[in-house]
């Protein structure tokens, strides 16, 4: 296979005092095709984010492969990074830079060509509509603004994987409609996405092929079709609550 | 290792750019204290010179009372005849008053003198004088002005009562003694005339003193003592700013993760971090330091003559060659700090600590007669700071500079990694990984021991304080063992809900093990010896530190038998359920076994509360751990220390002196102390639930 | 009246609450309570047996010195040098340029060159003396203390000598005897020590004390989003800020007592048995008529710093920018603390106008059991004046919305600038950006 993302028993598992062992995410096998976007669906705490951080090598997996471009994320992690844009609620930008040097600084480091990097951010200028305030310190920007500065960072490299976790989280419906929009526009670019989320809606809207995460563990993998000709149900909703109370079910041996 | 420095340099520009934006954080915390300095130095500059005109201009008023007034007056009358021959002005004036001491009290006059017949003197010490008389510590007495000059028969004493807890009663007695002197030496030498002498009796016997060192060097000194410190200062605390915000402030800001995710690899971020750290400190250092010397242009800083002889050009940039690694190995510091607090507030909290360990070893060149060629070259910064005193008075080890340059990098490129790996461990870099908040009981107990033996320590130093003055050795010893430690320790396991089988390792052991007891306690003391003998050869060790090997300080008047329950016995059992059992027991998912045995024992010299008695006393401390974690019980270690002290004390009972043996009685003790251990190990019983080995990151 | 009432009401059940979690706050707890109790007198414990330690190793230093040029006539002069305990004569070199030598490259510690009395009337037996040092070097200092002593010692016997050879009387030769004491008592020696470090350290702990509770109890509660909260509890918004006040200004007092009492406590432990060694007796007590001065200095210094803390950081919205615009502040009240290091100040009456200085003065005056009863009258009027005048500022700042919802972007300086002295009205873009 020669995916732009593949997991192989992915494994993440935490050392706590209070809890000792803790499996947050155990054995994930995924892949995501070039031009498909392809979403994780799970309550709070499933281990979306811990899969989706350990994809873009900032946790380490205790076990397993993920490949991005065909790097391995552990072994090649900065070529693997380069090779991704990573977009979350957590991950911010520098409140005192202004919106192009944001683009330019973020495009320098992921490996534009110096040369290049005014010309790069320039055009992701103009594409996120920023012209107005590209010179303008982040931190006096509007929230859809910083919002679209930092899917701009992200795309920065013009990397072939993008990597969104919760990307709507905190957002108003007309911002998170604006961010739908432009994963989809991403998606019309070929551009391989691993898309995560809670809101059923926005998978349902969105993904091309879902995954349902609970407990770290995968409990369904396919498209939303096949989805509701497995559990006879229409609602993603329903089809979510089917494959979690199954996980329950036979689960019960950990708490 | 390859490092796509370009990478750096956009970091590097992104951090200063970032940096230099923050206005008012650069204003407060370094401009604000560039202006601090000079208001401070100026302010406390112009106090102390008024202080000093006004005692120097002050004509005291003084009282004169005794059998012997009347040679006082004339004694005076001479002084007051001397210094105006000398062109001095004479500034005591007589006052008459009722009762002397009384004024003196009162401040109504700064000093009393009293003319007295020797007799008189002999006879009845002065009133007012209700301090003790102590044998010990003239030469103390002295500096601070007290004199007991001999009584000779027949000779009138002029005694001079002054108050030293007023800054005016001190300065007028120390010119009234001086001028007496004075007047005394010239009767002596009138007299001597009179009778004969062929000469000016103060031409005789002349001394001509010589000096060898320029004045140059002599500033050299006096600036080299302290010059490493004040830089170091500087660059903590202006070094402090960007390396706070830099890692602590961007998890915070959740900007790290941005970067962590972007095409940079971790050392490139960590090198245009340090580099951002370093320029910072350096930059801070070198306008400081142009702030001083502004102020020593005007006078403001007194300094001795040939400072500027001390450091010419080539000198300086020695010494900047030398501090560049410094400054690395500080910025490394910094920001291995930020990197392991969660937040901007986290990194700021334990910034203190920081910059204790960078200050401390900088004023290394304050203890006498420390040289580079000594061990000292290892210690980072402390290597500096000493090659940096001897370069300033004109030494040039050229060898042992190189060494020290060459530790000081390794040291910087050190903690370079472990920032590195800071940026790699997952439970610093994201929040999300960390765990609850609350818990109670055991894990608590863990979370929260070194905090209360922090509390049980002030306890222990307050109690020390209200008690010690005056009590029994006894009493001190119930106090400190039954109530603080015994005390400290039930109430925690209690509090915490623990179960005291677990806590002190109440375990039985293998018999074979209480035979290596037997011999490794003493073994392990007389190593103990041996060891800071060796290390004497490097750094002189005080003799203090000898003698406070195994609590080998014998009360007085106390039987025998009575020594042994309250030196040996009862610390052997108390100090080991407190540190082996609830300290271990806290810390021992914490560090690994190793940096365990070495923070307990640390711990537990710290408690002794006297600098001189934690190295030793924190040896010991070290076996005693490794035998309860190789033992899994805390009975050999109580027997252990029992031992170790009974030694000790039988030594210092019986007069077998523990200092000064020669080579091969020690290396037998080492020998006999490994082959002790050699049996725990072979039947080893390892203390359960320790830290497990170090797994992958 | 009835307005009154409602407001303690309010203001007690606020305070607790925010006394409480500011004891949960570890960042408060440290630097309020823990290191005053155990940092400083950690820190002066190190100080002074580092100290210790390195005046000990002075002391033990043996000044290696070597003799050039001595004969037979000079025994008594070498035997009372090797009677010195810390004088040790060298054999070798017998050469004054090896000696010198071997004091250049640090071997020898001085050098004493013997050398035959200037012609013309000498006395019998004198010679003169050349001393060679090498003050670069701290042993080599010491050995020229010692060996300064030691020959100073050696005229004044020798002209005894001499004028006893003459037939001088051993009573006449002496003159008069001098004797010096100290007569001020062991305690009252302890209050001028105390009086001398306590009151600087009184003010700096009250000011830490109130620096973090005051960040956080303002600045803290925007970045927690618990300002809200607060603001729209049932009780009047004068209830919610006085309350918070005096939870910052019960952290400044109580860090500042404590500090002054475990600081005694460990005076005595720590500083008391050095100097002892030195020969003097020296106790540690704070009497027991300082006590309610003690307090009531820490009452109106702590009211002071707690409502200038807070109009600084009213201003932030988030903790570190709180932490930017309170320091300034905080060095402002430090800095005339300063001043005190000076030993013989006196608390004059202009003195007591200056505000924090005289409440400080006034600490200093009890600890040494002198109360000056006009000056202390004075300092509680300005301290009151200038606590009141800063609960007015704070009114003045409360009455603007967008400070107290915390929408207001810029600090107590922009306020001023375009609130206080534009006149009225809606100034800056005060829109916030969170």
């Amino acid at each position: 296979m020669s995916q732009p993302v593949v997991v192989q028993g992915l494994t993440k598992i935490f050392f706590d005092d209070a809890r000792g062992e803790v499996r947050a995410v155990d054995g994930v096998d995924f892949f995501c095709r070039a031009g498909e976007i392809f979403g994780l669906l799970g309550a709070n705490g499933a281990g979306k984010t811990t899969t989706l951080r350990m994809i873009a090598t900032v946790l380490a997996p205790t076990a397993g492969t993920a490949l991005v471009m065909g790097h391995d994320v552990q072994r090649e992690a900065e070529a693997a990074r380069r090779a991704l844009g990573f977009y979350s609620a957590t991950t911010a930008l520098y409140p005192r830079l202004t919106a192009r040097e944001t683009l330019e600084f973020f495009a320098r480091i992921n490996g534009v060509a110096a040369a290049r990097v005014p010309a790069r951010a320039e055009e992701l200028v103009a594409r996120f509509g920023l012209g107005d305030y590209a010179d303008t310190r982040v931190d006096k920007l509007s929230t859809g603004m910083k919002q679209k500065v930092s899917i701009a960072r992200t795309v920065a490299h013009d990397p072939p994987v993008l990597v969104f976790d919760e990307p709507t989280v905190g957002l108003d419906v007309l911002n998170a409609l604006e961010m739908q929009r432009v994963i989809a526009e991403f998606r019309r670019e070929g551009k391989a996405i691993i898309f995560s989320t809670h809101i059923m809606s926005e998978a349902e809207r969105l993904c091309d092929r879902i995954a349902i995460i609970h407990r770290g563990r995968i409990h369904a993998c396919d498209t939303l079709e096949n989805l509701r000709a497995a559990t006879g149900k229409h609602y993603l909703e329903d089809i979510f609550i089917h494959y979690v109370e199954l996980a329950n079910g036979d689960g019960g041996g950990t708490p | 290792m390859k490092v796509d420095w370009s990478a750096v340099a956009a970091l590097f520009r992104n951090e200063m750019r970032h940096l230099l934006r923050d206005r008012r954080t650069i204003v407060v915390s370094i401009f604000l204290p560039l202006a601090v300095i000079p208001v401070m130095l100026f302010s406390s500059h112009w106090l102390e010179q008024r202080r000093k005109a006004r005692l120097e201009q002050a004509t005291f008023e003084i009282s004169v009372e005794g059998s012997q007034a009347e040679t006082v007056c004339s004694l005076l009358a001479e002084a007051e005849r001397m210094q105006t021959a000398r062109g001095e002005a004479f500034r005591f004036r007589e006052t008459a008053v009722a009762v002397p001491l009384a004024a003196l009290a009162e401040k109504r006059v700064a000093l009393v003198l009293r003319g007295v017949t020797a007799a008189e003197a002999l006879v009845a010490p002065t009133e007012g004088a209700d301090r003790p008389e102590r044998g010990a510590g003239r030469a103390g007495a002295r500096a601070r002005g007290e004199e007991r000059e001999p009584i000779v028969e027949g000779v009138p004493v002029v005694e001079v009562l002054f108050r030293a807890d007023r800054d005016d009663s001190q300065a007028a007695a120390t010119t009234m003694r001086r001028l007496l002197r004075e007047v005394r030496t010239e009767r002596r030498h009138a007299v001597l005339v009179a009778a004969g002498f062929p000469r000016d009796p103060a031409t005789v016997l002349p001394v001509t003193r010589e000096n060898l060192a320029t004045s140059g060097q002599v500033a050299g000194l006096t600036l080299g003592r302290l010059v490493t410190a004040l830089l170091l200062l500087f660059m903590l605390s202006g070094g402090a700013v960007v390396a706070i915000d830099s890692l602590a402030g961007e998890k915070e800001r959740g900007t790290l993760e941005t970067l962590l995710t972007s095409g940079v690899g971790r050392q490139e971020i960590v090198l245009a971090k340090l580099l951002a750290i370093f320029s910072v400190a350096l930059l801070i250092a070198v306008i400081q330091v142009a702030n001083l010397l502004v102020y020593v242009g005007f006078e403001l800083i007194p300094v001795p003559a040939g400072f500027a002889a001390a450091v010419p050009p080539q000198v300086a940039a020695l010494l900047f060659l030398l501090y560049l690694p410094v400054t690395a190995l500080v910025a490394g510091g910094l920001l291995l700090l930020s990197g392991y607090a969660k937040s901007y507030k986290e990194a700021q909290l334990n910034f203190f600590p920081v910059f204790l360990l960078g200050v401390l070893p900088a004023l290394a060149p304050l203890l006498p007669g420390v040289s580079l060629r000594s061990a000292v070259v290892l210690v980072p910064i402390a290597n500096a700071a000493v090659a940096v005193k001897e370069i300033l008075v004109g030494v040039f080890d050229w060898p042992l500079l190189l060494v020290t340059l060459v530790v000081n990098s390794a040291a910087a490129a050190l903690v370079a990694r472990l920032s590195i790996r800071a940026l790699s461990n997952e439970r610093l870099i994201s929040p999300a990984a960390a765990e609850s908040e609350h818990v109670t009981g055991a894990v608590a107990f863990q979370r929260h021991v070194l905090r209360n033996f922090a509390i049980m320590w002030g306890v222990l130093l307050v109690a020390a304080a209200n008690v010690t003055t005056n009590a029994d050795v006894r009493l001190q010893i119930v106090i400190n063992l039954g109530v603080i430690f015994l005390g400290g320790t039930l109430l925690m396991v209690r509090a915490y809900r623990l179960d005291p089988r677990e806590v002190f390792a109440l375990r039985p052991v293998r018999p074979v093990v209480w035979l290596a007891v037997l011999i490794g306690a003493p073994a392990g003391l007389l190593t103990g010896v041996g060891v800071f003998q060796l290390a004497n050869h490097f750094v002189p060790v005080p003799p203090e530190m000898m003698e406070a090997f195994g609590e080998a300080m014998l009360p007085e008047g106390l039987p025998f038998w009575q020594v042994v329950i309250f030196l040996c016995v009862a610390p052997g059992i108390v100090e080991e359920l407190t540190f082996r059992g609830a300290l271990l027991h806290g810390l021992r998912k914490r560090f690994h076994p190793g940096v365990l045995a070495l923070v307990v024992g640390l711990v537990f010299g710290v408690f002794h509360t006297s600098l001189f008695r934690i190295a030793p006393t924190a040896f010991i401390g070290i076996m005693l751990s490794a035998v309860t974690l190789l033992t899994g019980s805390i009975f050999p270690a109580m027997l252990w220390h029992a031992l170790n002290n009974l030694v000790a004390l039988g030594a210092a009972r019986f007069g077998v002196p523990l200092e000064g043996l020669d080579a091969p009685p020690l290396v037998a003790a080492a020998l006999i102390l490994a082959a002790a251990y050699w049996i725990l190990w072979r039947t080893r019983c390892v203390y359960p639930d320790l830290r497990p080995g170090r797994g992958r990151q | 009246m009835r307005t009154v009432g409602r407001l303690l009401e309010g203001v007690w059940p606020i305070y607790r609450r925010e006394t409480r979690a500011a004891l949960r706050e570890r960042t408060i707890v440290v630097n309020s309570i823990v290191i005053p109790i155990v940092l400083y007198p950690f820190l002066f414990w190190a100080m002074f047996t580092g100290m210790a330690f390195v005046m000990g190793q002075t002391e033990g230093f043996v000044s290696r010195v070597a003799v050039i040029g001595a004969g037979p006539q000079h025994r008594p002069f070498l035997t009372m040098l090797e009677r010195s305990e810390k004088v040790e004569l060298q054999k070798h070199p017998s050469e004054a340029a090896t000696a010198l030598a071997a004091l250049r490259s640090g071997e020898l510690d001085a050098v004493v060159e013997i050398l035959p009395a200037a012609e013309g009337g000498a006395v019998p037996g004198e010679f003169a003396l050349r001393v060679t040092v090498d003050e670069a070097k701290e042993r080599s200092r010491t050995a020229r203390e010692r060996l300064d002593r030691v020959t100073e010692r050696y005229r004044g016997e020798w002209l005894a000598r001499e004028a006893r050879a003459r037939g001088v009387g051993a009573a006449e030769w002496q003159g008069f005897s001098i004797r010096s004491r100290n007569v001020s008592s062991a305690r009252e020696m302890g209050q001028f020590l105390l009086g001398l470090l306590l009151p600087m350290l009184f003010v700096i702990m009250v000011a830490v004390g109130c620096f973090y509770p005051a960040v956080d109890a303002t600045a803290g509660e925007r970045e927690r989003n618990t300002w809200e909260t607060t603001m729209t509890l049932a009780v009047p918004r004068l209830a919610v800020v006085t309350a918070k006040y005096l939870s910052v200004a019960t952290f400044g007092g109580l860090a500042g007592i404590l500090n002054v009492g475990v600081m005694t406590a460990s005076m005595g432990m720590i500083f008391a048995p050095l100097v002892a060694e030195a020969g003097e007796g020296v106790e540690f007590r704070i009497p027991l008529a300082a006590v309610p001065v003690l307090l009531l200095g820490a009452l109106l210094l702590a009211l002071f710093v707690a409502a200038g803390m807070m109009i600084f950081a009213a201003f932030a919205r988030t903790f570190k920018e709180g932490q930017s615009m309170v320091t300034p502040f905080y060095l402002l009240v430090l800095l005339p603390v300063m001043f005190l290091q000076v030993p013989g100040l006196e608390f004059s009456l202009p003195l007591a106008f200056v505000p924090v200085v005289n409440v400080t003065m006034m600490v200093r005056e009890a600890i040494s059991n002198t109360f000056h009863w006009p000056q202390i009258g004075i300092t509680v009027a300005v301290s009151v004046g200038v606590v009141a005048a800063c609960l007015w500022v704070a009114t003045r700042i409360l009455a603007f919305e967008d400070v107290v919802v915390g929408s207001f972007g810029g600090s107590l300086g922009t306020f001023v600038k375009t609130r206080l002295l534009a006149g009225r009205g809606r100034g800056g873009a005060g829109e916030g950006s969170r």
